[in-house]
């Protein structure tokens, strides 16, 4: 069923921030969420799955541990006994494996959501001062951020500062003059108490006021935490560059082996011609 | 600025028209001695390998296209790109110092701006253009049409929103200079962290070119400690030690063309994870 509260100017409006918030209150867990690790389905939603989805990934997660488990058992048990420590090693690893993969990709996740909404905000504050309603301020921003985004994986798009904003954008086109919708956004987005207080202040300038000058002080903050992105983005950039003077370094060891093996095989070769 | 950097396939003349179109292109030297410069030392260092000429040949022809493929489109991207967007920074900054003054009108600003930048850049036609269509009625449009040019081929968003802001203050009347002050401190700020970061990056690769000649200089250090004749059999002729060698040489290969690609990617506000 469509609900008209997620319809803005008669385009659905995704609703898995809501689901997420949902899932926070819950207190019943199933039993595939109590033999995953605790922070397993909340990292999987704020990615953007839905619950069914999440259990599927943990349903072929034990098929594949256990799966890895049996067939080694089998062989080793048939092989040697006392090798079927190697078999719990094996399905333990690839039980972890799929956690690791995830926080990964988590870690991954929440920094490039976290630059998306600095660089946002960023953008936005300007605009603040002219007399613009902030429904037409968000839009327009909205847009920079569909032709630029940076998470562009298709597994992001749920969670993305796109999608939580589009949220943000229904909620003040249904309810305006909330403040509340703007702090959830703030948390939604990113984690920490700064953007709560620049979200609450946009908020106070669309509504009440028409000096912009407390907004443009928060500016500061806004460059400053998104320059703080900005350098994780060249260290990320720089360290790429760094795993190649090791390679170059070590690899001549090829050469030297390369050298080695040649060396022998023509002195046996010779040795050969000799007797 | 998502235009600097990536791999993206152009030709020759597309590069050349490019370059050409802002103030000092990228001369046919620079291009003839990059393609060379590599094309030869791949062509050497396969020579020094193997001894053999054919295949020294196959290596420079490697390095040729290496060079045309991967190195020369970014090597001019990045030259052109930094050009253009010093550019569109010092139009930003002195259009935003001049439309404070009381006594010009808007069309006297854009004008007077105009006298200041370079002449004959993609940009400088560009607004032109704009000086000439903004007499006409639905002035916004042209306006508009030059934000998303700028927006979305050139990936300047600070710039785009700056232009979008004039022709909202043109079609009023009326000025909101703290946002176009904001806008143009943001371009300020993006210049001078890119600026760093090549420059960051050109020292890294200064260390690499070092360690790579270190790396090439093993096979001439083997070539004199064995004496010709044995290098030549043990290692140049032999058919083991040879793939070896093309094993080592494949591994630096792809491993510089991926630095490559990771040296040129100077956009700092995307990250491909």
């Amino acid at each position: 069923m469509i609900d008209s509260k997620n319809m803005v100017e008669g385009v659905l409006v995704d609703d898995a921030p809501t689901k997420f918030q949902a899932f926070r209150t819950k207190t019943k867990r199933s039993f595939l969420n109590m033999i995953a690790e605790p922070n397993l389905y909340p990292m999987l939603f704020e990615l953007g799955y839905t619950e069914r989805e999440i259990d599927n990934f943990m349903f072929k997660r034990v098929a594949r541990a256990l799966v890895g488990f049996s067939v080694v058992g089998v062989v080793m048990y048939y092989y040697n006994p006392g090798l079927i420590i190697l078999a719990v090693l094996i399905g333990f690893l690839l039980w972890k494996n799929y956690y690791t993969i995830v926080s990964k990709n988590y870690r991954n996740f929440i920094f490039a959501r976290e630059l998306d909404f600095w660089r946002l905000i960023r953008m936005l504050l300007p605009f603040l001062a002219s007399d613009k309603s902030i429904y037409t301020i968000l839009d327009e921003q909205s847009k920079i951020l569909a032709n630029t985004g940076l998470v562009s994986d298709k597994t992001y798009n749920h969670g993305s500062v796109e999608a939580h904003l589009k949220r943000l954008m229904a909620d003040v086109y249904f309810e305006p003059g909330n403040v509340f919708n703007f702090i959830s956004f703030a948390e939604a987005c990113s984690n920490s108490d700064r953007a709560v207080l620049i979200l609450s202040a946009i908020h106070d300038k669309a509504e009440y006021s028409e000096d912009a000058s407390v907004v443009f002080e928060l500016g500061e903050i806004a460059t400053n935490e998104l320059f703080k992105q900005v350098n994780e983005v060249t260290k990320h950039k720089l360290k790429k560059l760094n795993s190649a003077p090791p390679v170059i370094a070590l690899s001549i060891i090829i050469l030297v082996i390369g050298f080695a093996a040649g060396f022998i095989t023509t002195i046996l070769s010779q040795m050969a011609g000799v007797f | 600025m998502s235009s600097r950097g990536g791999s993206n396939r152009r030709t020759i003349e597309e590069l050349n028209a490019h370059a050409l179109s802002y103030v000092a292109p990228v001369t046919k030297t620079q291009m003839t001695r990059l393609v060379l410069g590599l094309g030869l030392g791949v062509g050497a260092l396969m020579y020094l390998l193997t001894f053999r000429t054919w295949l020294a040949a196959i290596g420079f022809i490697i390095g040729v296209v290496v060079a045309f493929r991967e190195v020369l489109p970014n090597y001019v991207d990045r030259i052109v790109a930094n050009k253009a967007y010093v550019e569109r920074n010092r139009f930003m900054n002195i259009m935003t110092q001049i439309l404070t003054s009381p006594t010009k009108n808007f069309n006297d600003c854009l004008s007077d701006t105009m006298e200041r930048l370079s002449q004959g850049t993609v940009l400088h036609d560009d607004l032109k253009l704009l000086l000439a269509d903004i007499g006409d009625r639905g002035s916004l449009t042209h306006f508009l049409d030059f934000a998303t040019k700028y927006g979305e081929l050139e990936g300047d968003e600070a710039f785009s929103q700056y232009m979008e802001q004039l022709g909202v203050a043109f079609e009023a009347g009326l000025i909101n200079l703290s946002t176009l002050k904001n806008l143009t401190s943001i371009h300020n700020d993006n210049q001078i962290v890119t600026d760093d970061f090549i420059r960051t990056k050109k020292a890294h690769l200064k260390d690499v070119s070092v360690i790579m000649g270190i790396a090439c200089f093993i096979p001439v250090m083997l070539l004199m400690s064995m004496g010709y004749d044995v290098y030549i059999e043990a290692f140049a002729h032999n058919p083991l030690a040879n793939a070896f060698s093309f094993a080592w040489l494949g591994l630096n290969g792809w491993t510089m063309i991926k630095y490559t690609r990771a040296y040129y990617d100077d956009n700092i506000m995307e990250v491909s994870l």
